[in-house]
């Protein structure tokens, strides 16, 4: 439709939805003042788009509460998955450190547990793990994950190579999440363990084989169990008593082991 | 704490409504698509690019829904018989503007919903080529040649003199191909 060769159908557009460059937009105003079948044209489509814009305005509506939660869950979730990578990372860093002490006969296990609130343990991982177990926290407070009524063991552990451990009767599974990861998928349960409050049940694949009874330790009022069954490393993190997350922590190992 | 810096969902919903009224032409319709986008996005929420742009991301998972389950469902010949039902919120006071506006939006719904999306994207949502393309995973050309046609189109509904020539107009575009 145009004379001017230089200026082609893309330009037109472009003109309309202001995509050109200055030097070029100069050049298409040009070719518009010599040529009135291209600058109604163009002037047609300009219009229209305006117009379209007012017949099709952002709703001023609100949307409907389903929508709105859907988009806060997934909000949060977002805040969930990257802290909860690095939670995951922490704690199959940290255990691997203790699994290769343990190993080398360089510590005991009394000793790893008091040294993971000591200088040993990295502190940037342990604050990532307490952030992002306070993560889960506000996950579960939001209320848009319901309970998961079954947890279909086999599917999680022929998709992540995990064995799930045995949670005692009365807890509940509120939310699981798997992360893929170098090292191999990961897992997160977020459980309401009754007595003790939400606790967040990490698990990774280990690179190791090794035995770790379950070991407590604390991080400020964060308390942490942690063990490993062969290949797969244990971590529970609650704000509940110590006593009790090792209390739990001995039993789902102990459960396992039975397996 | 409560977000990823970038990653503000709710702040896209009402960007996410329209395109999804463009789409569906209904708007309780519309409603499910994007509850069912922030589903799909709740589980593929991994592969969101850290820093990426969300609301294109957000845009390409509402049309990739539209396409593989709206589409085909059977009630979509009742939807476009009901597209009329669709009323902006905007009331313009000058009559004869009101009724533009209704041509307007009767011609944009009777296009093929690809040169709809195109036109949504790029013309009301102010979209950059390069980003509407990627949103709807079409090279930059096709998207040009569907805008141009979108255009043609609209132009063509205007110009006719009366309403059964629009309609005429309506169902050529209707039947147009997509060829480059």
């Amino acid at each position: 439709m145009s004379s001017d060769p230089e200026i082609t159908d893309f330009d037109l557009n472009a003109y309309v939805d202001g995509q050109l460059s200055f030097a070029r937009r100069l050049e298409v105003e040009r070719f518009l003042a010599a040529d009135q079948e291209a600058a109604r044209r163009v002037m047609a489509d300009i219009s229209a788009r305006n117009d379209l814009r007012l017949a099709l305005p952002v709703p001023t509506d609100e949307p409907a509460p389903k929508t709105m939660a859907y988009a806060r869950r997934l909000q949060m979730n977002a805040v969930g998955a990257r802290v909860a990578r690095n939670l995951l990372r922490a704690a199959a860093a940290i255990i691997l450190v203790l699994a290769g002490w343990l190993a080398r006969g360089e510590m005991t296990a009394s000793d790893v547990a008091s040294g993971l609130t000591k200088a040993v343990a990295p502190p940037v991982l342990i604050s990532d793990a307490v952030r992002s177990y306070h993560a889960a926290l506000l996950r579960s407070e939001m209320h848009f994950a319901p309970t998961v009524k079954t947890v279909d063991r086999k599917d999680i552990e022929s998709a992540t190579h995990i064995a799930l451990p045995n949670l005692p009767d009365n807890w509940e599974v509120k939310d699981i999440e798997v992360f893929p990861s170098d090292e191999g998928p990961s897992l997160e349960l977020t459980l309401d363990a009754q007595d003790l409050g939400t606790v967040s049940l990490f698990a990774v694949r280990a690179s190791d084989d090794a035995q770790i009874a379950p070991t407590a330790a604390h991080d400020g009022t964060d308390a942490i169990a942690y063990w490993q069954n062969g290949q797969v490393a244990y971590a529970l993190v609650s704000a509940g008593e110590r006593e009790g997350l090792l209390k739990a922590a001995q039993g789902m190992s102990a459960d396992k082991n039975k397996n | 704490m409560m977000s990823v810096p970038g990653f503000n969902v709710v702040d896209q919903l009402q960007a996410l409504r329209r395109y999804a009224r463009s789409l569906a032409r209904n708007e309780s319709d519309a409603e499910d698509l994007v509850q069912q986008t922030l589903v799909q996005a709740y589980v593929k929420r991994s592969t969101f690019q850290q820093g990426g742009n969300l609301r294109a991301w957000l845009f390409g998972i509402l049309h990739n829904a539209f396409i593989s389950e709206w589409r085909r469902s059977v009630a979509e010949a009742r939807r476009i018989q009901d597209s009329t039902d669709f009323r902006p919120d905007h009331q313009s006071p000058d009559q004869e503007h009101a009724v533009r506006l209704a041509q307007i939006r009767e011609a944009f719904f009777a296009l093929p919903e690809d040169q709809r999306a195109v036109l949504h994207l790029v013309g009301i949502e102010g979209m950059s080529y390069a980003d509407a393309a990627a949103t709807l995973g079409i090279p930059v050309g096709t998207l040009m040649s569907r805008l141009s046609r979108a255009r043609a189109a609209l132009r063509d509904f205007e110009q006719a003199p009366s309403a059964e020539g629009r309609r005429i107009a309506a169902l050529r575009v209707i039947g147009g191909t997509d060829e480059l």
